[in-house]
């Protein structure tokens, strides 16, 4: 058993889920089908992260470079998505959970945005996991949003230049409303963070596992946990 | 065997593990940051030997302040040192600084102010040093200058994209390879725009004792890597 201490919890969570396809692949299936097979662990995932205690969980669904991928594999991953999302509801009445979908959501076809303004909607008054999916998301882009959102904020007099710090930048960010990151998590065996929260993850422990994020479930997590249980935190100082 | 023909354009290295160093050999732990200008030293000079065009040391954060007094003072000798005779021990290296001046002791900012004039049209290799720097200050002080460029009419707000705010940045040019030794797995703040789809590579090994060697090996760790950018 996987004893993790419930005193010191990461309080957000960030998954790259990577590794869909190699894991399909490896069972000889179409890469599409570890999309599907991704999915059904991003709800047991998140429900576990709920019942431990876990305040926000956010994670990378759809890049802004994805759309470089295939037609035929954007679609299957759009159809997911907007099941997932749609069928949230249903699947998780009795969880508490609020969803929040973070990127630019209007490049997505309108169903699927009425869709995702419709689950915001039905569980923002939820008091349990914040659950973060980013969607057409990109670090970069979220950075750029914020500089133009705060132009427009300085232009019309609601704040000055000067007055600009840290946590008015903060504001502008798709994660307004979530706190920094302390755990970061990506699956499949690579080593990088491909333009997932750049400002959010200034300070956060990083795990990398070469599990595929099909095969990443509840004793996985456990691991991540403890592994950030046992890191020296200093945040640059002493 | 390291491929020259897929080297990193850009490097940066997070140097961290010398006051542990120290510690681990019964010494006291400032004198691992003299070791850590030894190890800097030969560092540049392999990257130089292999053809690295720029390399982005982490000296000393803006979270670093809030060590003691006694550690910062030394820190801030030892740069002054290793800057001021940065000219005669390298040649045609470009210099540069990557974080605010403004806090710096006044002999340092004079240090790196001339340096900075007298390598400004040095082109073998780009040797950026991140002193007093850090990330999220270095992308509200983008910010605010292309904020001040707007209402100065020198640009739209519509104009305003990823190559726009780059120019803004202390170096605008992508990081192919990040290096941290130590053991600690975390960027502290460090080029979070420039990360973006770096290759990471995490040592056990304290910066003391990363050399020519180590250095190689993180290079073909990278060489291997396959590097998707979020596409197929």
């Amino acid at each position: 058993m996987n004893q993790i201490d419930s005193t010191n919890l990461p309080k957000h969570i960030a998954i790259i889920m990577d590794g869909n396809r190699r894991w399909a692949k490896e069972k000889g299936m179409p890469g599409k089908l570890g999309h599907t097979e991704g999915a059904k662990t991003l709800e047991i995932v998140a429900k576990y992260c709920n019942k431990i205690g876990i305040k926000y969980l956010t994670v990378y669904a759809f890049s802004t470079e994805n759309w470089k991928r295939s037609k035929e594999e954007v679609d299957w991953l759009m159809d997911l998505l907007e099941k997932y999302i749609n069928d949230f509801d249903k699947n998780n009445k009795k969880d508490n959970i609020k969803i929040r979908v973070i990127g630019d959501i209007t490049r997505l076809r309108p169903s699927f945005q009425e869709g995702i303004k419709r689950i915001e909607e039905n569980t923002k008054n939820n008091t349990g996991l914040q659950f973060n999916i980013a969607l057409n998301y990109g670090g970069r882009d979220e950075i750029i949003h914020a500089t133009k959102l705060l132009t427009e904020k300085v232009q019309s007099g609601e704040i000055k230049l000067e007055d600009i710090d840290e946590k008015i930048f903060e504001t502008c960010l798709y994660t307004y409303d979530s706190p920094d990151v302390d755990l970061m998590i990506r699956t499949s065996g690579e080593i990088r963070v491909s333009n997932f929260l750049p400002w959010q993850l200034s300070y956060a422990e990083m795990y990398f596992t070469d599990d595929y994020w099909p095969d990443f479930k509840e004793n996985e997590l456990d691991l991540a946990i403890k592994e950030y249980q046992k890191r020296n935190r200093k945040f640059g100082g002493k | 065997m390291i491929d020259t023909n897929n080297l990193p354009n850009h490097i940066a290295l997070i140097m961290d593990g010398n006051r542990t160093w120290a510690k681990n050999k019964g010494l006291d732990p400032m004198k691992g940051h003299l070791k850590l200008v030894i190890a800097l030293d030969k560092i540049i000079k392999h990257a130089v030997k292999l053809g690295i065009n720029e390399v982005t040391f982490y000296a000393f954060s803006t979270e670093n302040w809030k060590r003691s007094k006694e550690e910062v003072n030394w820190l801030m000798k030892i740069y002054n040192d290793f800057i001021s005779s940065f000219t005669s021990n390298y040649s045609d290296i470009k210099f540069t600084q990557l974080g605010t001046k403004e806090e710096l002791p006044e002999f340092l900012r004079k240090t790196i102010i001339k340096v900075e004039e007298e390598t400004y049209n040095c082109n073998k290799m780009k040797f950026n040093m991140a002193l007093n720097y850090g990330g999220r200050q270095e992308i509200l002080n983008a910010t605010k200058n292309i904020i001040n460029k707007v209402i100065n009419n020198e640009i739209n707000v519509d104009e305003i994209n990823e190559q726009i705010f780059s120019k803004e940045l202390f170096t605008s040019t992508d990081v192919d390879l990040m290096i941290r030794t130590s053991g600690q797995i975390r960027v502290s703040n460090y080029l979070p725009w420039q990360l973006s789809y770096a290759e990471m590579y995490f040592t056990n090994c304290y910066w003391p004792d990363f050399n020519e060697d180590e250095l190689e090996k993180a290079i073909e760790e990278y060489q291997r890597r396959n590097r998707k950018f979020g596409g197929k």
